[in-house]
This record gives C-alpha cells, sequence and structure tokens, in this order.
C-alpha cells in the first residue's frame, strides 16, 4: 500500500486515531497546529467577552453607544479570527479546542 | 490490491458478507478495496451494510481512510480495550438528534447594536434547543450512554428499541415542542454505527 497517501506510516497514523482530537504539535505541520491553538484561544476569549456583552445589555448596564462599540468591535473582531485561521487553512470549527474532561472551548 | 479497513468484528461472529483480515486478540479487521472506498459516502455505506449484518461491528471513524496496516497496529497494540468496547456496544445502535436553527443574524450585520441583538437571539434559541436536546437525551439513554455537542445529540439504544426510541422523541416534541424556538427543526435519526461511542481516543494510552 506503500502508492497510497494515507498510509506512509500505520503506527504513526494509529496514535494519530487515538489521540484524535487532542491538542498535538505536529513536527510536520506545527505552523497550522500552533495557529490553531492561538487562534481557538483568541475565539475562546472572544466568545467570553461577547458573552459578557449580551449579560451587560440583558441587565440594561450599557448605553446605546456603547452596545454599538461593542457590537461592532466584537464582530470585526470575530471576522478578523475567522481570516487569520483561513489563512493557515483553518475552519471556523477548527478553533474548537478539545480540553478533555472540561470539555470544548467554542 | 490496496485495502481500507472500516472497522473491527469478532472473530467468532459468524460470517457476514465482506471482507475480512485477521487480526490480534480474536479481532477481525473489516476491510473494503480502496479506490471507490477512498469516498467518505462510500465508506459510510460499507459501515451501514456491514452494521445490519453484524452485532458485534465496532466502527472506524469514516472521516478519513484508515489503511487494514494501521488497523492492524490499533489491533496488535490495544486489543483489550478494542474487545471491551466491542462487547458493551454489541447491539446497540447509535440514536442521533440534530436541531435545525434558521440563523438570522445575517441581516443584522448592518451595526454593532443589531450584531449584538442578533447574537443574543441566536444564544437565547440554542439553550433553549440544548434543553430540549438534553431532555430527549435523559429520556433514551444512561448519562455514559449518551453525548451532546452544541445543537447535535448522540446516545446509544438497543438495535431492536429505535422505533421506541423514535416514539419517545415525538412524544416529548408534543408536549415540550413549544418551548423550542419557532423556526426550530428537530431531526432525529437511527439506527446507525456507534461511530460516535466506537471512537478510538486513548486506546493507546
Amino acid at each position: 500500500m506503500s502508492d497510497t497517501a494515507f498510509d506512509l506510516d500505520p503506527a504513526r497514523l494509529a496514535r494519530s486515531l487515538a489521540e484524535a482530537g487532542r491538542l498535538r504539535i505536529d513536527p510536520d505541520t506545527v505552523e497550522q497546529d500552533l495557529a490553531r491553538l492561538v487562534l481557538g484561544l483568541m475565539e475562546f476569549l472572544r466568545q467570553l467577552m461577547e458573552l459578557q456583552a449580551i449579560r451587560r445589555m440583558e441587565a440594561g448596564s450599557l448605553t446605546a453607544e456603547e452596545e454599538e462599540r461593542l457590537g461592532t468591535t466584537l464582530m470585526r473582531a470575530e471576522a478578523a479570527i475567522h481570516a487569520q485561521a483561513a489563512a493557515f487553512g483553518l475552519s471556523p470549527g477548527d478553533l474548537s479546542l478539545d480540553l478533555g474532561p472540561l470539555g470544548r472551548t467554542v | 490490491m490496496s485495502l481500507i479497513a472500516i472497522g473491527f468484528t469478532a472473530a467468532g461472529d459468524g460470517a457476514p458478507r465482506g471482507m475480512f483480515l485477521p487480526a490480534a486478540g480474536g479481532l477481525r479487521i473489516a476491510a473494503v478495496p480502496a479506490g471507490a472506498a477512498m469516498d467518505r459516502r462510500a465508506r459510510l455505506r460499507a459501515c451501514l451494510a456491514l452494521f445490519r449484518e453484524c452485532p458485534s461491528f465496532l466502527p472506524l471513524p469514516v472521516g478519513a481512510p484508515v489503511s487494514v496496516e494501521t488497523a492492524a497496529v490499533l489491533a496488535r497494540s490495544a486489543a483489550p480495550t478494542l474487545t471491551a468496547r466491542m462487547e458493551a456496544l454489541r447491539s446497540c445502535a447509535e440514536f442521533v438528534l440534530v436541531v435545525s436553527l434558521t440563523r438570522r443574524a445575517d441581516d443584522a450585520r448592518v451595526n454593532g447594536r443589531a450584531w449584538l441583538a442578533g447574537r443574543h437571539r441566536q444564544r437565547s434559541d440554542e439553550t433553549a434547543a440544548g434543553l430540549f436536546l438534553d431532555r430527549a437525551l435523559e429520556r433514551l439513554a444512561g448519562p455514559q450512554d449518551r453525548r451532546r455537542s452544541g445543537l447535535a445529540a448522540s446516545c446509544l439504544v438497543p438495535r431492536q428499541a429505535v422505533a421506541a426510541a423514535r416514539d419517545a422523541v415525538a412524544g416529548l416534541l408534543a408536549r415540550d415542542g413549544g418551548a423550542l424556538p419557532q423556526d426550530a427543526r428537530v431531526h432525529a435519526t437511527a439506527p446507525w454505527p456507534p461511530f460516535s461511542f466506537a471512537k478510538m481516543e486513548g486506546c493507546l494510552a
């Protein structure tokens, strides 16, 4: 099966299957893996800020101007993170990080 | 001939149609010829066909093709774990529930306030849909046999109980469906091979 791209190293692929979803930095894809980790954390923080903004909006503690500024900032931050992810060949779904028993970040 | 592994079966589990290679620990690797099986849907079809015939079928993920050599390494390194999972999942099917919501955020991208309000609405809708899924899962399976990620949920049910599970979801929808967002659609599909519960994570740990 040496002619098939998926069969370069069965032992390594078996380990990769066994570790699917966990945080991994592979020597061959180090840039993409690091980008996934960093952008995943950025998106996680952005979502926390979004939740806090929504809570404050619900509580009525934001002025209309503050809502506008926060909404615009969060909207553009999301677009920027997704654009950076796309530059590394990552989709928004790839930014969800598996923290094991703690669940996923996004 | 190149072969793609689609899962494992127990050696003593009769002789379902298909191609099988002996592996460590009394396991058999179920395989299909590469070529057409490089397509994900073809692998899924092969899994479904074997699942119907073989109560011990432990599927491999269909997202990417897995060679029989890789499957053999898994079997050699983790036969007891795989056998235990196979026995735990024997005669079980995966019941999948998905709630789809019509995205309404696009019309709110004109300004920051509208965007934030759209996200608020979206999160409220997702929370209501998630609660419905949690209630459905609690009815269908024990804590170890159910999982939810966002608006997609799945649980293990005995193969013979798929119709009853569907009825239970319909009943819950009739009773509690009013709490779902107006544009929510609940999709229940089964029986599936237990893909979400046969994952290979941790079997080499």
